[in-house]
């Protein structure tokens, strides 16, 4: 995001829109007795709603001073890219000020003018937006990845607060590495998850691959199966149609079965189970099975990951994996 | 129900060895993420909430667990409960099972489902070889008393001296397999709306719009199941073309194709790229409600979805009362 003195438009329009507060999303956000995240484990969206329920609800309860404190000090509320902050919901955007800011504690108390970022997005007066006439929502914005040092997409979750008298907007974020504006191919790909396994690095490698079938359908069989970004070592990346033919595979082993489009596939498991059935019905799956890893000759324990992507009109289960014992 | 047990048993013992051997790097305390029964929607959550079964557990004993387990709030809540698997091959029994408690520790024999599952022998397998992970099957769900496709985390436990795997599991309504017009439905949503059940009806729109590509416009604009009173459904090219729209006062729109798309918001802000790039946004404006005809505060969800190779935003939303 970049300081930009252009003024905010449409002012009479949000004023309109400025009466509750608390106005939404009552029916169906966990209070945090229900569900409690800290900041080193939000991974997900939904975790991110939940950890700034929990620092409204810990904001009420404690105060804002030691709220405040609490924010920029404690593990439990800030752990990497992380964080809450706090700041004022206010119409004149350009002087919104910020109330709790961990990454720069230096910034509290002052305004930084108006952010406006790469989408257009003038940060504050988008806050105001939906803290005023919604009480609560989702922000999405480009923004300093403060682990990273790069801008990147950001989701918040921002609920509207009273701070000391102030109307203000309490929130977090998230970066995504899985999203069709991220997926990088820098941060994303098979020597990664070689070099540091886990079933998140996992997911979002399958989904990132998955995009890029989506978008180039089946001219992308030979860029997955072959491009080191989708396969190094014993990682790599395999596609199977829903008779289970494989159509593209990075498996050494398998090569034959891509060039004939065999029927012998990855997903031809060991037991009575259809995995191919529940691979489709259920969208995303894990699976569990050994089988020969590329870079050993070994049979090993294989977790795997398989996404269904529809890419033009056929359902196409794609799919990797990492092998444990390594 | 079926009795094809033991077969590939000898794979199951070969994989007996290493419990706990993947995800203990990336798995989460009950202090670092807990849930109640009641909050548990996603995968995710699940996963959570057996951990925090699995320590109560340790915590308090098999016994005291057990009992918690089928009458807590916390530990049960709809569809959403905690289950203990015990036995050995031809002796498999549940331990734990809150919906039918009077099912508990009877031998119940293989459990086979309509993908071929066996539930235990899955069960075992998993454990025995990974220590934990998801299981997907098709099970009973108490709440509608259908067979539903279910996804749940198992985990090996040491239940009162005996191995066994615990576990919960979730219906989804918006995965491929379900997407059920009965239950995800713009009438539903009219109806309840909320945040999960907009997401649930987008989700499987675009999951017909993906099947279907373009000749899924005049389904999901005037099919009932995707139009009702004041929600419907819309989809919009990444110029911001209006493509399809249930709207009535967008008709004319959806004819001619005019670039005056509902994504096209009061602000700065281009919300197209923002819900190109993120994939699924929610987005908050006013826009004038078909049903009522009123300018109203409108709650939106919208996803990308590629059909044939071309990103296409498809979304719907449902309005807020607006406070007098």
């Amino acid at each position: 995001m970049t300081t930009n003195p252009k003024m905010p438009g449409c002012l009479f329009l949000l004023t309109l829109m400025t009466v509750p507060p608390q106005a939404f999303a009552s029916d169906d956000g966990p209070s945090c007795a229900e569900k409690s995240v800290v900041a080193s484990a939000v991974q997900t969206r939904d975790d991110v709603r939940a950890f700034v329920q929990c620092a409204y609800e810990y904001t009420i309860e404690m105060g804002p001073e030691e709220a405040r404190r609490a924010f920029n000090e404690d593990e439990r509320w800030k752990s990497g890219s992380i964080y809450v902050f706090i700041s004022e919901s206010t119409p004149e955007s350009d002087q919104a000020h910020h109330f709790v800011f961990p990454p720069e504690p230096e910034r509290e108390g002052t305004s930084r003018g108006l952010l406006i970022d790469v989408f257009g997005n003038d940060y504050y007066k988008e806050q105001h937006r939906i803290t005023s006439g919604f009480g609560e929502g989702w922000l999405y914005y480009s923004f300093t990845n403060f682990a990273t040092g790069r801008d990147e997409p950001k989701a918040s979750y921002v609920k509207s607060i009273d701070w000391n008298g102030t109307p203000a907007g309490i929130g977090a974020g998230i970066y995504l590495r899985d999203i069709p504006g991220s997926c990088n191919r820098e941060e994303v790909n098979a020597a990664g998850l070689s070099a540091d396994p886990s079933n998140r690095r996992l997911q979002e490698f399958v989904r990132c691959a998955a995009m890029e079938l989506e978008s180039m359908g089946y001219f992308a069989s030979i860029s997955l199966s072959s491009d080191p970004r989708w396969r190094n070592d014993s990682v790599y990346v395999f596609g199977v149609d829903g008779n289970g033919n494989t159509l593209f595979s990075g498996d050494p082993y398998r090569w034959g079965g891509w060039a004939f489009g065999g029927a012998d596939t990855e997903l031809t498991s060991l037991s009575d189970r259809d995995d191919l059935s529940v691979a489709d019905a259920f969208g995303e799956t894990f699976l569990y099975y050994m089988a020969r890893n590329p870079a050993t000759g070994m049979e090993q324990r294989k977790v795997v990951f398989v996404k269904r992507v529809v890419t033009y009109g056929l359902p196409i289960l794609i799919g990797s994996g990492y092998y444990l014992d390594e | 129900m079926n009795h094809s047990l033991r077969r590939f048993f000898i794979s199951i013992v070969i994989m007996v060895a290493v419990p706990h051997a993947f995800g203990a790097a990336e798995a989460l305390s009950c202090a670092e993420k807990s849930i109640a029964a009641g909050a548990v929607r996603t995968p995710e959550d699940v996963q959570a909430f057996v951990q925090c079964a699995y320590e109560f557990v340790q915590e308090v004993g098999a016994e005291a667990a057990g009992q918690a387990f089928n009458e807590d709030e916390r530990w049960i809540s709809g569809p959403i409960y905690v289950f203990v698997a015990v036995g050995t091959p031809g002796d498999e029994r549940l331990a734990v099972f809150p919906p039918a408690p009077i099912r508990a520790n009877r031998q119940l024999g293989p459990l086979v489902d309509t993908f071929g599952n066996e539930f235990f022998r899955e069960g075992a397998r998993i454990v025995g070889g990974f220590g934990e992970g998801w299981l997907y099957y098709s099970f009973q769900n108490p709440v509608t008393g259908r067979d539903e496709p279910k996804a749940s985390y198992i985990k090996s436990i040491d239940w009162d001296g005996t191995d066994a795997a615990i576990g919960a599991g979730v219906y989804l309504s918006d995965m491929p397999g379900t997407c059920v017009r009965d239950e995800v439905n713009a009438a539903r949503l009219e109806a309840e709306p909320s945040s999960v059940r907009l997401q649930a009806f987008v989700r499987c729109a675009a999951f017909e719009l993906e099947s279907m590509g373009y000749f899924g416009s005049v389904v999901l604009s005037t099919d009932p199941r995707w139009r009702k009173d004041s929600i419907y459904l819309f989809g919009v090219d990444a110029n911001g073309n209006v493509l399809f729209s249930g709207d009535p006062y967008r008709r004319g729109s959806w004819a001619s194709g005019g670039g005056d798309s509902e994504l096209t918001s009061l602000s700065d802000r281009d919300d197209l790229s923002v819900a190109e790039a993120f994939g699924e946004t929610f987005l908050y404006y006013k826009t004038r409600n078909p049903s009522t005809g009123l300018e109203q505060r409108k709650v939106v969800f919208v996803k990308r979805a590629v059909t044939y190779g071309l990103p296409i935003l498809i979304g719907s939303g449902y309005y807020l009362p607006d406070e007098e």
